[in-house]
């Protein structure tokens, strides 16, 4: 293939990146549902919620006018990170996935920092909340993440790839990456800056109309954008370099949202002290198994 | 081992899951699910209403009213405030009032939620006053045909006649 | 009925003769009436020396039958099954009586409440306004018999607004809250995330049910008032309110109605824990659970209406009897349902039980210790999950209770996991009593068709109500209730939510609040004040009192 074709299959795959969270949000609700007895909304119910808030008046609010424009930043950076994505799945370049991560994290602190551009008390909380947990879920998923591909892109140089302790250091890795993923996607157990009862929706209690709805449609896209790196970070080593890879990627980013949504339909929510702490504890804990593996291997 | 089945153990709510059947129906495409007993809003049989207000004395809330005026008494039955007790069946002495199973009582227009039955009040012979129904006193005929004496009369000269009569009776040949 | 032994009311008696009053035994109460110098020293007997449990007080303004105003101390002795009923008299001039409050924590709010809706004083104690609104003048007291029961004072309303503050800190949690599905107020002092002090303020809609009672309805319709007191376990209320009139006018009430009654009662105390633990596992985040939960509870739903023909608020009740009766196929139908919801209930609990931050947010949350449940005279599952057994069912048998047989679940850690698993305990016992009394069930009438309510005659019951005791205090009157009080149970387990929130995380405060599964009705406001550590950054305007 050529750069053309690169070009146009990422293109592609960025319109399906922004199109897609809105439907699996409805998958999801559908998945719910089910497992709760219930019928639940139909598959395109995200959408409509969208389309029918962006037809409401937005309710004015004393913010700077900087607030759109940290949602766009947030789009904008994640586009290109999509992007940076799909190219890291055709080239197995791993600069590309550096260069992804670093995007995202930019795009994740616009978000973050967005409630608390509201002067409101509820979502000053919350928004304080949701920063204690982005800073410890989006470094331990920074790390993890890199460390899962460096090393699995290096397979071929350390060669010997069956040790235990490289064994090990893949699979704390791996599992650091799907928790802290997990926890970055804000379902439960970790949707305490908006779902606690006594916060009032906390982050979104000022926002109203299109507004409204950017900042959700931004957080679905926030999820996309986190399941999309874990399932490329995993999966494109082992496909290789082929034409379909970008639409196995996108199969199999489904597909786990699809883990995730049953995964958040077994648990409750955690407390906004105890997550952290215990969150914090698992990760040290898994990157320091991850770290001693790949050391133990490298030169033992 | 026990504790793996500890931690494993919330997932079986997926197990209870996938044992329900889908409990939800598409209300109001499908029909709500109630019981044979269900107690819905009331319809008054305006035939059979003699207008006695009995139901209006036992309704806790005061949906059943009774508006009098000069010549007409009407029961009026106000749905919105109605709890569907049906205390008012077990009280009406003719059986007018029917229970429905209907409970769907959305309405754009709010003169909807009232019902109104008029009865037209008898003539008393003796003071010409309107205090009863024309079917009341029909209704008290057939009950107890020994009082066709007094029948025409409203209940207060109805007393005093009654009255009269006993003491006429008793006392014998009081004038002379 | 206990056999009440003649020797323990005669104790009673004495105790009345020594404090210069009398005392007269009718069934299962005895009524004292002492001077108002001895009163505090009568309660304080009662409660200290004879464990008695202090319930709830009532004023009664008996102006038109004998020129004064009385209060009712209520208290029962649970271990004898009485009702002590400890009534003083006050002059109607200057109504003044010594308040128990020292000696009885638990009598604040009802001495409060008479304050304000008698104007009966009530010396040696602070004095605040509890029930009626900041505007209402000082003079009117709407429970006195000269006041019209459609009588509106004129109100100077006054602004309870709080100012929203743009400053950090200070979270303002109101006037509708979404944690709390009914109405409170609450004012919780944090610093950070923890709660330092607590405030309550609530009786924002208050119904005046009392006075409409009172005032514009008959016996019989009284019932279908009492059973809108509250929309959960609004059937407990009814039947209090029949129990006692039936009472005060001894009036015998065929067998079978009362197990009707008792089946109903405990169908309803099944939904409502069902319905509580949904909640609870909503409040915890935990989606699935409530939805299953309140998924099992429907089938006891369809149950209830099809025993009495309302999903809620029955309308079953009246006083001489019950108004459906239950026939062979309700009884299959019934023996049924709850087979199934036996088995889909415990698997349930179990598996949410399990949930990692379902327990962690249980345990060890709100803790109620037992020495300040007894002080407070808290009721119900709180009671129960702080070591405090009672239990009206078993201690002033009611309905049919005498005729089954059941445990009553105690546990001593008095966390919200504690006031969670008593009602578990209670779901399936009350199974077992359901299943119990259908078994047993008598034949016969289910009402009494003719029966008077002579004039001027009291009668109190308890009723155990899934939150705890239920009192309703009755004077009879002319086709009407002369005096109706009620009190429901929250009202005694409110006092207690501020001890169980103290240092509490304010991530916790929701669930504890919903453990006592409190039972409001008024308007739904919450006030968290974050504290700087030195700063109290508290913006209220004038009108509200803190
Ligand atoms: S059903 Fe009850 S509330 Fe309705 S009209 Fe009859 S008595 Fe009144
Ligand atoms: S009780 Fe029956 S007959 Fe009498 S007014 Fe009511 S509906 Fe009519």
């Amino acid at each position: 293939m050529n750069t053309l074709h690169y070009t146009i299959y990422s293109a592609i795959g960025v319109i399906i990146g922004l199109t897609l969270p809105v439907i699996l949000d409805g998958v999801e609700r559908k998945i719910k549902a089910i497992l709760q007895s219930r019928i639940g909304p139909p598959i395109t119910q995200t959408l409509y919620d969208l389309i029918k808030l962006v037809n409401k008046e937005i309710k004015p609010i004393h913010t700077s006018p900087f607030i759109l424009l940290y949602l766009l930043s947030f789009i904008a950076t994640s586009i290109a990170s999509i992007y940076m994505v799909e190219t890291y799945v055709y080239t197995l370049e791993s600069i590309y996935i550096t260069l992804g991560l670093s995007l995202l994290a930019v795009s994740l602190t616009s978000l973050t920092l967005t409630p608390l551009l509201v002067p409101n008390p509820f979502s000053y909380a919350g928004g304080m909340r949701e920063v204690i947990l982005a800073l410890i879920n989006e470094s331990a998923f920074i790390l993890s993440t890199t460390l899962y591909a460096a090393i699995t892109n290096n397979l071929a140089q350390l060669k010997s790839a069956t040790t235990p302790s490289m064994l090990l250091s893949i699979t704390t890795a791996a599992l650091t990456m799907f928790i802290s993923g997990y926890a970055l996607t804000g379902r439960v157990p970790f949707d305490m800056a908006e779902a606690e009862p006594e916060l009032a929706s906390g982050v979104l209690v000022e926002f109203s109309g299109s507004l409204l709805a950017a900042y959700m449609y931004c957080n679905l896209l926030k999820r996309l954008l986190v399941n999309l790196i874990i399932v490329s970070v995993t999966v494109t080593p082992l496909i290789g370099e082929s034409a379909y890879s970008l639409a196995a990627v996108y199969a199999l980013t489904i597909v786990l949202w699809v883990i995730f949504a049953i995964t958040a339909v077994i648990l409750g929510r955690s407390r906004i002290d105890l997550a952290p702490r215990t969150l914090t504890k698992t990760y040290i804990l898994l990157l320091a198994l991850s770290i001693t593996g790949l050391l133990v291997h490298a030169y033992a | 081992m026990s504790i793996v089945k500890k931690a494993i153990k919330p997932v079986e709510v997926l197990v209870i899951a996938g044992k329900t059947k889908r409990v939800t129906v598409k209300y109001p495409y499908q029909e709500p699910i109630l019981s044979p007993e269900f107690r819905g809003s009331i319809e008054i049989n305006p035939e059979k209403c003699i207008g006695c207000g009995a139901c209006v004395n036992a309704c806790p809330p005061n949906a059943l009213e009774m508006i009098e005026s000069q010549d007409k008494k009407t029961l009026r039955y106000y749905v919105g405030r109605c709890i569907f007790c049906w205390r008012c069946i077990d009280v009406c002495p003719v059986g007018a009032i029917k229970g429905t199973r209907n409970f769907e009582l959305a309405t754009n227009d709010p003169l909807d939620l009232y019902t109104y039955i008029v009865h037209s009040k008898a003539e008393c012979s003796s003071c010409g006053n309107k205090v009863e129904t024309v079917k009341m006193r029909k209704y008290i005929m057939q009950k107890s045909p020994i009082t066709e004496n007094y029948v025409n009369k409203c209940p207060d000269c109805r007393k005093k006649s009654f009255i009269n009569a006993i003491s006429t009776r008793k006392v014998g040949f009081h004038g002379e | 009925m206990l056999m009440h032994s003649d020797s323990i009311i005669n104790e009673y008696v004495s105790l009345a003769k020594s404090m210069k009053g009398d005392a007269k035994a009718e069934k299962d109460t005895v009524h004292i009436v002492v001077p108002k110098e001895t009163l505090v020293n009568t309660a304080s007997k009662l409660f200290n020396e004879y464990n008695c449990d202090f319930r709830t007080c009532v004023g009664v303004d008996e102006r038109p039958l004998n020129g004064y105003f009385s209060v009712t101390y209520i208290f029962t002795d649970n271990k004898n099954g009485l009702y002590i009923l400890v009534k003083t008299y006050t002059e109607p001039q200057n109504p003044v009586i010594p308040s128990i409050v020292k000696t009885v924590p638990g009598a604040d709010w009802c001495e409060m409440e008479t304050r304000d809706l008698l104007g009966i004083e009530f010396a040696d104690r602070d004095q605040y306004r509890l029930v009626l609104p900041s505007g209402w003048p000082e003079e009117i007291h709407p429970l006195r018999k000269d006041i019209p029961y459609n009588y509106r004072p004129p109100i100077r309303s006054v602004s309870e607004k709080i100012t929203p503050s743009t400053e950090l800190g200070v979270i303002p949690i109101g006037p509708y809250h979404p944690a709390l599905h009914e109405p409170e107020y609450f004012e919780l002092y944090v610093e950070g995330e923890r709660v330092v002090d607590v405030k309550y303020r609530g009786f924002h809609v208050h119904r005046g049910i009392e006075k409409l009672a009172e005032t514009r309805m008959t016996y019989q319709q009284v019932n279908f008032l009492a059973e809108r007191i509250c929309g959960i376990c609004g059937f407990e209320h009814s039947t209090c309110y029949a129990l006692a009139v039936e009472k005060a006018a001894k009036i015998d009430v065929p067998e079978r109605a009362q197990y009707i009654r008792s089946i109903v009662l405990e169908v309803e105390r099944i939904h409502s824990h069902l319905l509580w633990l949904g909640v609870a596992f909503h409040v915890v985040g935990y989606d699935t659970g409530f939805m299953h939960m309140w998924r099992v509870r429907e089938k006891i739903m369809y149950l209830a209406e099809l025993l009495t023909g309302s999903r809620k608020t029955y309308g079953l009740n009246l006083v001489g009897g019950v108004r459906k009766d239950i026939n062979e196929e309700k009884k299959q139908k019934t023996l049924e349902t709850l087979k199934e919801t036996e088995k889909d209930f415990k698997k349930l609990v179990e598996v949410a039980i399990s949930v990692p931050q379902v327990k962690k947010r249980l345990t060890g949350t709100g803790i109620l210790p037992r020495e300040d449940a007894v002080k407070l005279s808290v009721e119900g599952p709180v009671a129960r999950a702080s070591g405090v057994n009672k239990d009206a069912r078993r201690d002033q048998p009611y309905a049919a209770y005498k005729y089954a047989s059941f445990k009553i679940p105690v546990y001593t850690e008095g966390d919200n996991l504690a006031r969670a698993l008593v009602r578990v305990d209670e779901v399936l016992e009350s199974i077992s009593i359901i299943e119990q009394l259908l078994d047993r069930i008598p034949r016969g009438p289910i009402k009494l068709e003719d029966f008077e309510i002579p004039e001027g005659k009291t009668g109190v019951q308890v009723v155990e109500a899934p939150r705890g005791g239920d009192i309703h205090f009755v004077i009879t009157g002319h086709g009407k209730p002369y005096r109706w009080r009620v009190r429901a149970p929250t009202y005694s387990n409110i006092p207690a939510l501020k001890i169980m929130l103290k240092d509490q995380p304010l991530a916790d405060a929701p669930l504890t609040i919903a453990s006592i599964d409190p039972c409001f009705s008024c308007t739904d406001r919450v006030l968290v004040v974050r504290e700087n550590s030195k700063t109290e950054w508290l913006k209220l305007a004038p009108g509200v009192q803190i």
